[in-house]
């Protein structure tokens, strides 16, 4: 008989107790620095001061006079502030919170949020309580309200976000919060919903400068050959040889002549948005440049073109369609400015 | 019905608990409340119709000038601040009825009535306050929880939005009643359990006490007659433990001087001290071997100073700051309280009242013989009572002849005599327990027996929902104490005739009821005291020592015969364990059975349903019948989509959407409806 059995088996223990114990410590201290957190958190509300106050007066006067129905008044308002404490507390208890972001999410554009909030309660309703994303950085948040959930059931709620900044982004969860059933004091209970999202940047071009690099580009590779696009090239007169479909009958009535439309010839075009991702003096306009790639591969690729990117460390190959767009807006969400001295700027290149 | 008419219904429920709480303040006029309802009322008709009478300034100019009304009427003309105070807050609901507009104005109505509470609270001693109140506290938080979903709601959706009128639902009801009565439950526990102070320092006082005959530093003969038809009640005993068997007669004041015309007290008084508990007074010293009687006493608020108890009262408690005895064993407050007032007495009943050395002359005095004509005849109507008589037999005689030749009459009727006593004693012959009691006096004093003349209350109406005689204005008697050399002390004598003691009429049981509640109030909430507050901690400590002595018994292994064993505390012990696993099982029971929590165990309880419809119609599934094969027997589109559901939650855990469940009530619906 060895003794290797009794003393190995509780090392593997040992070695997990000191793990959690430290590794959590070490955690707590990384990331908040409450050190002692309560489950519930609660505030006193104006009403809430004023039926205090109300009480500590009568309170006074009760003692003074040993009256003993202002007793019985006294202790009649501290029986609701307890009363007032159990229902909040049901009303938060074993309520669960889902939030469902959409899939793709863009700068400065709301974005709708989808909650599913059901009350695993069996007997006891919850009433108005509201629901608040825990403040994020650049982030702000609609709340949800939600006015009657009965017992075991489930609400469907939509709240608007709005990210200001791209990149990614960590939504660390929600604060139900409620003043149900008197409104003397607010109670809280964070609820950890932890969601990382990707945050686009806004490809919406307020200042239409993207447009015109879009236009330029395209200006660039002006192949303004003959074919059956969409695009109308011009009108001119019917020929023998051109299909009868292409009449334009409203010039013909006009002129008692035949003519025929053109079309340009449907071709897609080859870009390279390149960005030249060096710092810049202000991080503003860094960001600007970043909004202006994103919306000149958005402007090229919703006009069926081939774009494809380029910064100092990343490069995508030119493709068409949505899916390009967002590997695009992707490496365009996670860029950052490279420390080196150069200019700045966003250009396309036309690829042959 | 809208959301405003349902806070309107909730408001004039709580208005009118305001009007009948300002009914309480005593001060208030009849009159003065039928106006107000009647306001109310008009008032209610207008809310509900929408109409709106008095604008938003013209209630503020008027509260303003209704304050001032009222700083006047305080300080000029009834110089009470309850009474100013209720009236004038009765005016302000009254009129605050007519101009509800916005959530506020609701809210101030609310804040009215609340003042309008603690006014009564000050000023009453009814039970209806409790009544009034607990009503108060079930509309209150009614009233505050919707005004709180109504502004969580107007955060959300912005004013003039308000939420739909179904939260007014059964749930909310539910609600309200069960947090008040919960409120009223923890309200009464902090109420007996609050820190209280022996004494207030701004006790209210009165001003309604009741007059008393018979108790003031002199009584004339005759003074008692008039409260003797009077019902008002004057005091309630309690007694601890049965019911004494003998008449009880609660002693209050005695004299010793008599002129002819009425008696006086001129004993010296000394203040009684001595506290070997807190707020005990000792009065005389306890002769071991006799029964004690503890009686807890409340007197109504009296024009009197006395403090009654049965016969000889050896100890008092209560909360007072020192008390007066004179030698013949009365007791006096220091002053008229103009308040209940609630002691406790312990007495001795069945012996002679100890005296030390001969009792004082003024026992023995027989100076008005000086002046009274009919001396003579009295005298010799004493010689003949008590010819060849020794000490007790003498009183005895004397008493057993005026109850026998006398005739009791409420209204004695004047006839030659020079005095109503010569009157009384051989001329009308007529009388009651004072004319009684002064001959007796009188006579023993001229048989040479030391006598006094006492005044007090004979035993009330017995009362055996709360083991107390409630004693009225009628019960008022007077007797004899006399002195008996070889008893060594004073002996108890009531020549008064039986029918003198016959009840003037007897309460119903329901009128006993009432007055046994309206007794309890006063006693154990209006009149709770430290002094009760620290029995109350005894007595609760007793019974938890005498629980767990029992318990120690019940679970002891020597066990002595089976007088030792107790059965029904182990299957009480077993009761309340089960029913704790039971409560456990049924609130946490869920965790446990299901491992994790299915809140959408909806689609499970929609097949059963569905099975439930299905075999009605005639196919049950067999034990051996798989889900989806009992589904394609039954050969419905409905039926399988619904399994499908069932066992994606139930085997997949995949819980349905919102939508879908909706889709499957409606299935199962029309499932039924084939």
């Amino acid at each position: 008989m060895s003794l290797r059995p009794a003393i190995s088996v509780p090392l593997p223990w040992l070695a997990m107790i000191i793990g959690r114990t430290f590794g959590n410590r070490k955690q707590r201290t990384a990331g908040k620095k409450r050190i002692f957190k309560l489950p519930r958190t609660l505030s006193i509300t104006k009403e809430g001061w004023w039926y205090i106050a109300a009480l500590f007066a009568i309170g006074v006067v009760a003692i003074n006079t040993g009256n003993n129905l202002l007793y019985l008044v006294v202790a009649t308002l501290l029986s609701v502030i307890i009363i007032s404490g159990v229902v909040s507390e049901h009303t938060l208890r074993r309520i669960k919170i889902t939030r469902q972001l959409p899939s793709r999410l863009f700068k400065n554009s709301p974005a709708s949020v989808r909650f599913e909030i059901s009350n695993n309660k069996s007997i006891v309703p919850s009433f108005s309580f509201t629901s608040r994303e825990l403040p994020v950085a650049s982030t702000s948040a609609e709340p949800v309200y939600v006015l009657k959930l009965k017992p075991l059931e489930n609400a469907i709620k939509y709240a608007s976000y709005t990210f200001t900044q791209r990149g990614a982004l960590a939504l660390a969860g929600v604060k139900l919060s409620t003043r149900f059933p008197f409104g003397l004091f607010v109670k809280g209970r964070e609820e950890t919903i932890i969601t990382e999202v990707i945050v686009y940047p806004d490809v919406t071009d307020s200042n239409k400068t993207a447009a015109v690099l879009a236009q330029e580009a395209v200006g660039m590779e002006s192949g303004r050959k003959v074919g059956n696009g969409a695009h109308l090239r011009g009108v001119r007169e019917y020929t023998a040889r051109d299909d009868a479909r292409f009449i334009y009958w409203k010039a013909a009535g006009r002129t008692s002549r035949l003519f025929v439309k053109e079309f340009e010839q449907e071709r897609a075009k080859r870009f390279t948005v390149v960005f030249d991702n060096f710092k810049t003096t202000a991080p503003h306009e860094f960001e600007a440049l970043v909004d202006r790639a994103a919306s000149v591969a958005r402007i090229l690729i919703e006009k069926g073109h081939h774009v494809g990117f380029k910064s100092l460390g990343d490069a995508i190959k030119p493709a068409a369609g949505h899916k390009q767009l967002y590997r695009i807006l992707h490496a365009l969400a996670l860029i950052y400015p490279v420390d080196k001295k150069g200019p700045a700027g966003v250009r396309v290149e036309s690829i042959a | 019905m809208t959301f405003s008419t349902y806070t309107i219904i909730l408001t004039y429920f709580m208005a009118s608990l305001g009007i009948a709480a300002a009914s309480l303040v005593e001060t208030i006029e009849v009159y003065f409340i039928a106006v107000a309802s009647a306001l109310a009322v008009i008032s209610l008709i207008l809310n509900l119709k929408s109409i709106r009478v008095v604008s938003k300034t013209v209630w503020n100019l008027v509260a303003v000038a209704l304050f001032a009304l009222f700083i006047a009427d305080y300080a000029a003309i009834t110089g009470n601040l309850l009474a100013s105070a209720a009236r004038f807050l009765v005016i302000m609901l009254a009129l605050k009825l007519f101009d509800l507009n916005t959530g506020r104005d609701h809210v101030v109505t609310y804040v009215i009535v609340f003042f309008q509470i603690l006014g009564a609270a000050v000023s009453t001693s009814s039970p209806v306050f409790l009544l009034i109140l607990s009503l108060f506290i079930a509309g209150g938080i009614g009233a505050m929880t919707i005004f709180n979903i109504k502004k969580d709601w107007q955060a959300v959706y912005k004013e003039p939005s308000v939420p739909p009128a179904a939260i007014f639902g059964a749930s909310i009801i539910t609600f309200a009643a069960i947090a008040a009565l919960s409120s009223v439950i923890i309200a009464f526990l902090i109420f007996f359990l609050m820190p209280r102070k022996a004494i207030g320092f701004f006790e209210r006082k009165t001003a309604n006490t009741i007059r008393m005959s018979g108790f003031s530093g002199k009584v004339d003969l005759g003074e008692i007659g008039g409260v003797k038809t009077d019902p008002t009640i004057v005091m309630r005993v309690e007694i601890k433990g049965a019911r004494p068997k003998e008449l009880l007669r609660f002693r209050g004041s005695s004299f010793e001087h008599y002129d002819g015309r009425s008696w006086r007290r001129r004993l010296k008084e000394r203040t009684l001290s001595g506290k070997a508990v807190e707020s005990r007074f000792i009065i005389e010293k306890t002769m071991t071997g006799t029964p004690i009687l503890e009686q807890s006493i409340l007197l109504e608020p009296l024009e009197s100073d006395v403090l009654f108890a049965a016969s000889q009262p050896i100890w008092i408690e209560g909360k007072f700051q020192q008390l007066r005895a004179d030698e013949s064993g009365s007791i006096y407050m220091p002053s008229i309280p103009y308040a209940r007032t609630g002691y406790k007495a312990w007495s001795q009943t069945s012996t002679a009242k100890s005296q030390e050395g001969a009792p004082n002359a003024a026992f023995s005095d027989t100076s008005f013989f000086e002046a009274d004509p009919s001396r003579d005849r009295m005298r010799a109507l004493a010689a003949e009572l008590t010819k060849g008589m020794k000490g007790r037999q003498k009183a005895a005689s004397i008493e057993s002849y005026l109850r026998a030749n006398l005739n009791y009459s409420l209204d004695p009727q004047r006839t030659e005599g020079k005095s109503a006593l010569e009157d009384f004693l051989f001329f009308s012959k007529q009388g009651f327990c004072e004319h009684y009691a002064t001959a007796m006096a009188v006579l023993l004093r001229s048989a040479s027996i030391p006598s006094r003349l006492v005044t007090g209350f004979i035993e009330g109406e017995w009362n055996d929902f709360g083991n107390y005689f409630i004693v009225r204005q009628a019960n008022a008697h007077a007797w004899v104490e006399a002195y008996i050399v070889e008893e060594g002390g004073w002996i108890t004598f009531d020549p008064t005739p039986d029918a003198g003691f016959a009840p003037i009429e007897m309460p119903s049981r329901l009128t006993l009821y009432l007055d046994m509640l309206r007794y309890k109030w006063n006693r154990n909430v209006v009149q709770f005291s430290s002094e009760d507050q620290r029995m109350m901690a005894f007595g609760l400590e007793r019974a938890f020592r005498e629980a767990l002595r029992a318990l120690a018994k019940s679970l002891s292994f020597q066990k002595k015969g089976p007088a030792a064993y107790s059965p029904y505390l182990l299957a009480a012990l077993a009761t309340a364990l089960l029913s704790a696993i039971f409560i456990f099982l049924l609130v946490y029971g869920r965790r446990f059975t299901q491992g994790q929590d299915r809140t959408g165990s909806k689609p499970i309880k929609y097949y059963a349903d569905m099975q439930g419809i299905l075999r009605k119609k005639g196919f049950t599934r067999r034990p051996e019948e798989t889900a989806l094969e009992f589904a394609s027997r039954v050969k419905k589109r409905r039926v399988t989509e619904i399994t499908k559901v069932f066992q994606d939650e139930r085997y997949g855990c995949i819980q349905p959407e919102a939508d879908r469940l909706k889709e499957v009530e409606q299935w199962l619906e029309e499932l039924g409806r084939l």
